[in-house]
């Protein structure tokens, strides 16, 4: 373990040297073997990083002590003086058990999904490049963990966010791709713009953007200073906007509502992009950087009611768009949104420890499912329409399985993953408001029903295979075109394919052990405990005692204390259980027994299914709301441009040319003497104007 | 070096110090009279269109002077400079070092005031021996 | 102090020239080929030499005309530095070590890096040169070699043309520098510069003597020294002779004389001002002037040239604009430390433009001419059309040379327009941030050529009607000479272009080294700025 904290650069580096030579080397030299560069930086990177977590999670541990290693890289960005306040965004890594926790959730199923695309991506155009930008993401990904400042959080922000629109866009030929890639990104803008300006107010208020500064305890990072009130004389009044200038970074990249737009339209990408990208790592970001930084939020009660609300809205509202979704991504797009908002409404109602923990199993379950899905792509030659398909079982019995696994994870059947992850958050909402409590167990309800729907859909029932006959590939215009010659007698299910899933499968099964309300051969509690020793949640926990006097033993569990007793509380668990039963009931009787049925209800309620089957009209009203007028304006500043701009820079570059001209033919005739006598004309008029 | 221009010395010099500068002028006024006549006495007496023109260069001193003359003038003319200018460094050279290695004072540093001669004179030599290479010297 | 030891540097660069010439007696190609080599080497030792002896404080021989100070060794060093460059880019790389694609020196290859020593020997002796004969030989050594390269170049009218009027009014400019130097010695009675600043201090003579006399002096010097910057108003031959000369021939003219004048002009100026920058004020107007002067009919003129080696040429005016512009803030502010960071940032400019004009004549010299004739490498706009997508390395650098010339940020020139305008807006001197106004202006003016070169070079199309000309070029076989071979590979050229590239990117991103080369430059300066020694 000392050696990956002595040299945890080469986490980030690793993979950025594997995406650098598949880049470089991969048109011409590497070609069909693009893959092995990145699978050894990743590979290698999610080795530290597994070596890191079990490092620390073997280290003794005393109560109450936080444990952390700095590590400096080199010093990147110093400016200012000592009069202006110092800024010094160092590269540096801090490694705490949130770091630790994350990397192994990058690493490792970063690289279980680039052993994935090598089967899943075999015979694309542009391979390597594929290759090549899946490991600038994961090394931007780690720098976003890993980095002891906002600005290394800013650059790893950005970083990823680049891969994710290079990888949205990844089939450029087609419109669509093109388009979401480009919406991705300027959504992403909005967000980035907020977060830009919450640093900006960070290092005004605090005049620093390192989270702890030479260590929590020195008090020069802002967190701290945060905890113990230390702002800047007279910008006291900014600090309680910047949650608010953060949150939105958050909201844009975690694909929060109204910032929530582009990521179903982000399935353009290849699918194990959506697994890695846009279900397990990147999408998350938001979530980490709000958990990291809990101290500046958990006092800021407005902050945390406005980030409760908007997280349990898109939860519920994205769940009930996935309802009438048929394509199989577009759902779990929906699907991963409204997770995002459970994830969000964990932080805000004091229990990252949950939010965290449903971020890891929703890693596993949500990259299972999309692989999985990807899978089926595969075999139906890029069918994705859950109409066009059904009864899958028989030409995809592997796949199947680890469906169904992923599925029932995400509707929380009891005992698995999602199971004891999703009840944490229900339960810590119910703790804080009844009403929270029943719309995020509605949407578990809810989050059942359209998983299984698309289950039985594609899985059970009469056979039914896009296409036509069994060769796959052959359909045009496809989302993801995959060569016919490369896919039409391979196997479905290739071992490549199906190992990275099965170990993704084991995860969504038993991922729940490591936060089990009780004891069961592990540790209750464990992640709590474990996150608990992290100085971001030990701060939290601080200014959440300071502020709401002694806390209940939810908000404790939430915040990784201990708690004053031991009881299970049985009750959530059944309610939670049950929801997920009854959703997964619902789906059974309209989409495998009675189909008919589903449509029939369909019909009768043909006002809500319009407004479902429109996703509200969200991207409608934005047209209106905001492109519209946006393009209103641009138009007007086009016309600025084009005529009081152009102009203007039209005369810069008019007036020179006259003048030039004038010397030109005036003083520049090439004549000796001409030169000759210029010069000493020159040197006369210059000695009559100075002794004048 | 501090040159203090003698002019206003020399003006309130007595009318004794002007003596030199009268025979200087002279012994110039004299040697140049001196050979115009010797050589009417002395000299073969040959005469010609080429002997009768000045400098005897063969070049035609009368016409249009915006005319085309070879270009070997000019490079025997500079090989010329190259000793030219070594002279005008050796003279004042030649007649420092004898005061200096006498002085004791300077005694020591005669050495290196001979090597900086040596350095020059090669560079000389060098320049010379590039024109010789170069056939400056071959006339056809 | 013995004089040897100051003119290590000099000494062995003259040691090689000098062999350089013997070599040069010989006609046997293998010498020709080991030409180059014997002046790198040279180089590298006199970088050496140089960069070793770097002392603090001054350094003066016994007869008081040379002395060695930081400055001289900035100098010495980047000069040599960029000279280097120069020999990588004039390296012959026919079989018979007779030209490279864009020079032909015949028989005389040796003598070509002779000469380009010499001229570096030249600016070597101005870094260091204390007294008036000394610094008009530095002067003359650095100028007199470079008529003759230009002449020699290439075998074609224009080049001898340039070589003319290039020698003519560098001959009539001499003559102004020696008028100059005679009335200063006649005003003053001093050759030694360090006296000269003593008499124009001493009490009893006052500030003002000499009064128009010295004024008359300063301002010959200072026109014969901006004529090898080739500021307006003496800036007519530039555009002549540095389209005339062979491209390495220009990029060197285009640095050597120019380093070497404004080092000059640095110190008459020092001297002037009674080593207390103390100036009349109309000469501080004057060189106001020029500044602006110098940058904006460089710029002006630039805009409207086909030929693209002509374009660079009023480019180098403009750059010696910019020059002026920090010599301008020199001579206007009135606190040490602002004339400290003037002064660095004309030093920093200085390195900073050498290396960037490397990297874009190198460029202009590996692309072919659609119409070998008068030149067999790139010369106009038609010939650069299209080159980018033939050469993407070439097109990139190309691109990076005219970005970092035009001063966008990540580029070395950037941070050379960065500090030479920090100073003059810090100042708060009205005059001053006029000044920086009218540079950024003409900053933005120069982009109009310098991004015609990088749309030419990246443009779909492959210029009109080249398969026409180029079949007729063919036909009239147009004899140079040495026709150099399609295959020639010219591997130090493209070292020296790399090299520049990633000085002007370095300089650019890593600001470390940026920092580091402005101190180098800021500590070389330093004593200058100070006033009284």
């Amino acid at each position: 373990m000392n050696f990956v904290i002595e040299h945890s650069y080469l986490i980030p580096l690793l993979p950025l040297l594997g995406a650098l030579a598949a880049g470089l080397l991969g048109a011409k030299v590497l070609k069909h073997n693009s893959h092995w560069p990145i699978w050894i930086g990743v590979g290698a990177s999610a080795l530290m990083a597994i070596v890191l977590l079990v490092g620390m999670l073997t280290e003794h541990h005393e109560p109450g002590r936080m444990m952390y290693f700095m590590s400096h890289w080199f010093d990147w960005i110093v400016a200012g003086d000592e009069k202006t306040g110092i800024f010094n965004a160092a590269a540096g890594a801090f490694i705490d058990p949130l770091t630790a926790v994350m990397l192994a959730v990058v690493c490792g199923i970063g690289f279980l999904i680039t052993v994935f695309s090598k089967g899943y991506m075999h015979g694309e155009s542009g391979y390597f490049r594929f290759f090549a930008y899946l490991g600038l993401f994961i090394s931007a990904m780690t720098i976003l963990v890993m980095g002891d400042n906002l600005i290394m959080l800013y650059l790893g922000w950005e970083g990823v966010g680049l891969c994710s629109y290079l990888l949205i866009g990844y089939y450029y030929e087609k419109p669509a791709a093109r388009e979401a890639a480009k919406k991705a990104f300027i959504v992403n803008r909005i967000g980035d713009f907020g977060f830009a300006l919450g640093i900006l107010l960070t290092f005004y208020c605090f005049g620093t953007v390192s989270f702890f500064g030479t260590g929590p305890g020195s008090n020069t990072g802002f967190l701290e200073k945060a905890l113990h009130g230390i702002a800047n004389p007279g910008t006291e009044v900014y600090v309680f906007w910047i949650p608010f200038c953060l949150m939105l970074g958050a909201f844009g990249k975690s694909a929060q509502f109204p910032l929530s737009v582009w990521l179903p339209d982000a399935m353009e990408g290849p699918t194990p992009v959506s697994a890695l990208i846009h279900a397990a790592t990147m999408v998350t970001a938001g979530v980490y950087m709000i958990v990291r930084l809990g101290t500046l939020f958990v006092g800021n009660s407005n902050a945390m009611i406005t980030i409760a609300v908007i997280g349990a809205f898109t939860a519920i509202w994205a769940a009930t768009i996935a309802l009438r979704q048929s394509d199989l991504k577009k759902v779990f797009a929906y699907s991963t949104v409204s997770q995002l908002g459970f994830m969000f409404v964990g932080v805000a109602v004091l229990a990252p420890v949950a939010a965290v923990f449903h971020l890891i199993t929703h890693a596993f379950f949500k990259a299972l499912l999309f692989l999985s899905s990807g899978v089926v792509m595969h075999a139906t030659g890029g069918e994705l329409d859950m109409c066009k398909m059904s009864g899958l079982k028989r030409r995809l019995p592997k796949t199947r399985i680890l469906m169904l696994i992923g599925c029932l994870a995400l509707s929380g059947f009891p005992l698995l993953s999602g199971f004891w992850s999703k009840d944490e958050i229900v339960h810590a909402a119910g703790g804080k408001s009844l009403v929270l409590g029943a719309v995020m167990l509605f949407t578990s309800l809810l989050t059942a029903y359209y998983t299984f729907r698309l289950y039985f859909r594609v899985f059970e029932g009469p056979e039914k295979i896009p296409g036509g006959d069994h060769h796959h590939g052959l359909s045009q215009g496809d989302s993801e075109s995959h060569g016919p010659a490369a896919q039409a007698h391979h196997n479905p299910e290739p071992l490549s394919m199906m190992l990275p899933l099965a170990i993704l499968a084991i995860g969504a099964v038993f991922a729940g052990v490591i936060n089990l309300p009780f004891a069961a051969g592990v540790r209750e509690h464990a992640l709590g405990h474990f996150l608990q020793q992290s100085p971001s949640f030990a701060m939290a926990a601080r200014v959440a005692t300071a502020k709401y006097g002694t806390l209940t033993d939810t908000d404790k569990l939430g915040l990784g204390q201990e708690p004053t007793s031991h009881v299970v509380e049985v009750a959530p668990l059944v309610i939670g259980g049950g929801a997920a039963l009854i959703g997964i009931a619902l789906a059974f009787v309209l989409h495998l027994q009675n189909r008919a049925k589903a449509d029939e209800l369909a019909g009768r309620f043909g006002s809500v299914t319009r407004v479902l089957d429109a996703k509200y009209w969200v991207d409608e009203i934005y047209q209106a709301l905001i492109v519209e007028p946006a393009r209103a304006l641009g138009r007007l500043f086009w016309w600025f441009d084009r005529v009081i701009v152009g102009g203007a820079s039209f005369m810069i570059g008019v007036i020179p040319q006259i003048g030039g001209a004038a010397l030109k033919f005036s003083t520049q005739r090439g004549y000796l003497q001409g030169y000759a006598v210029s010069m000493l004309a020159c040197l006369v008029l210059i000695l009559l104007w100075m002794f004048m | 070096m501090a040159i203090d221009l003698p002019l206003a010395q020399l003006a309130s010099l007595p009318r004794a110090g002007w003596a030199p500068v009268a025979l200087m002028i002279l012994i110039g006024l004299g040697f140049a009279a001196t050979t115009v006549i010797m050589s009417t006495f002395i000299g073969p007496g040959r005469t010609g269109p080429g002997k009768s023109t000045p400098y005897e260069s063969g070049m035609n001193p009368i016409g249009d002077t915006h005319r085309r003359f070879n270009v070997r003038f000019y490079i025997v003319a500079m090989i010329y400079l190259v000793f030219d200018v070594g002279i005008v460094f050796l003279f004042p050279w030649a007649s420092l070092l004898a005061p200096y290695s006498a002085d004791p004072a300077t005694h020591g540093n005669a050495g290196n005031l001979l090597l900086q001669m040596i350095v020059f004179v090669g560079i000389l030599m060098v320049a010379y021996g590039y024109a010789w290479r170069k056939g400056v010297f071959k006339w056809d | 102090m013995n004089v040897t030891q100051l003119i290590i540097p000099e000494l062995t660069l003259l040691a090689a020239a000098a062999l350089l010439f013997l070599m040069g007696g010989s006609n046997a190609p293998k010498t020709r080929l080991l030409a180059p080599v014997v002046a790198l080497l040279a180089m590298v030792g006199a970088l050496v030499a140089s960069l070793i002896g770097q002392r603090t404080g001054v350094r003066m021989d016994d007869t008081g005309s040379l002395a060695v100070t930081a400055l001289s060794v900035y100098i010495k060093s980047i000069s040599i530095g960029v000279g280097a460059l120069f020999v990588l880019l004039a390296w012959p790389t026919s079989r018979d070590g007779a030209s490279n694609r864009s020079i032909s020196f015949s028989t005389e290859t040796s003598e070509y890096f002779a000469l380009l020593l010499l001229a570096i020997t030249g600016m070597c002796v101005v870094a260091s040169a204390n007294s008036l004969p000394t610094l008009f030989l530095g002067i003359e050594l650095a100028s007199i070699p470079t008529y003759i390269m230009v002449t020699m170049s290439r075998p074609h009218q224009q080049a001898q043309e340039a070589g003319v009027k290039y020698f003519f009014l560098g001959a009539l400019s001499a003559a102004m520098m020696l008028l100059g130097m005679s009335y200063l010695f006649g005003v003053t009675g001093e050759m030694r510069l360090d006296h000269i600043i003593d008499v124009l201090r001493r009490p009893a003579d006052g500030p003002g003597i000499g009064g128009s006399l010295l004024m008359l002096a300063v301002l010959l010097m200072m026109m014969s020294f901006l004529f090898k910057l080739a500021a307006v108003p003496l800036h007519f031959y530039a555009g002549d002779v540095y389209q005339g000369a062979a491209t390495p021939v220009t990029a060197a003219i285009s640095f050597i004389p120019k380093i070497a004048g404004m080092t000059a002009l640095i110190k008459l100026l020092y001297v002037a001002g009674a080593g207390t920058w103390a100036l009349d004020p109309k000469l501080m107007k004057l060189v106001w002037i020029i500044a602006v002067l110098t940058m904006t009919v460089g710029n002006v003129l630039g805009l409207l040239q086909y030929n693209v080696k002509r374009v660079l040429a009023y480019s180098s005016i403009a750059h010696s604009g910019y020059l002026l512009v920090g010599l301008a803030t020199l001579v206007h502010v009135k606190a040490p430390e602002q004339r400290g960071d003037a002064l660095a940032a004309i030093a920093f400019y200085m390195l900073a433009y050498g290396v960037m004009n490397v990297a874009v004549f190198g460029v202009l010299m590996l692309l072919p001419a659609k119409v070998p004739a008068p030149a067999r490498t790139a010369e106009t706009y038609d010939d650069l059309a299209g080159a980018g997508w033939r050469h993407p390395v070439l097109g990139v650098v190309m691109a990076l040379g005219c970005f970092s010339l035009i001063g966008i940020p990540a580029t070395a020139g950037f941070f050379g327009k960065l500090y030479l305008l920090k100073p003059a807006i810090q100042s708060g001197n009205t005059a001053l941030v006029w000044l920086a106004v009218l540079t950024m202006i003409n900053a933005a003016i120069s982009a109009g050529y310098y991004l015609k070169i990088v749309t030419a070079m990246w443009s779909k199309s492959d210029g009109a009607g080249t398969e026409a000309i180029r079949d007729t070029a063919h036909d009239s076989a147009y004899d140079l000479g040495h026709q150099a071979p399609a295959t020639e590979r010219s591997v130090p050229v493209l070292a020296a272009i790399a090299l520049s590239a990633a000085g002007i990117l370095a300089a650019g991103i890593v600001f470390p080294l940026t920092g580091a080369i402005y101190r180098a430059a800021a500590s070389a300066t330093a004593w200058l700025a100070d006033g009284p020694r």
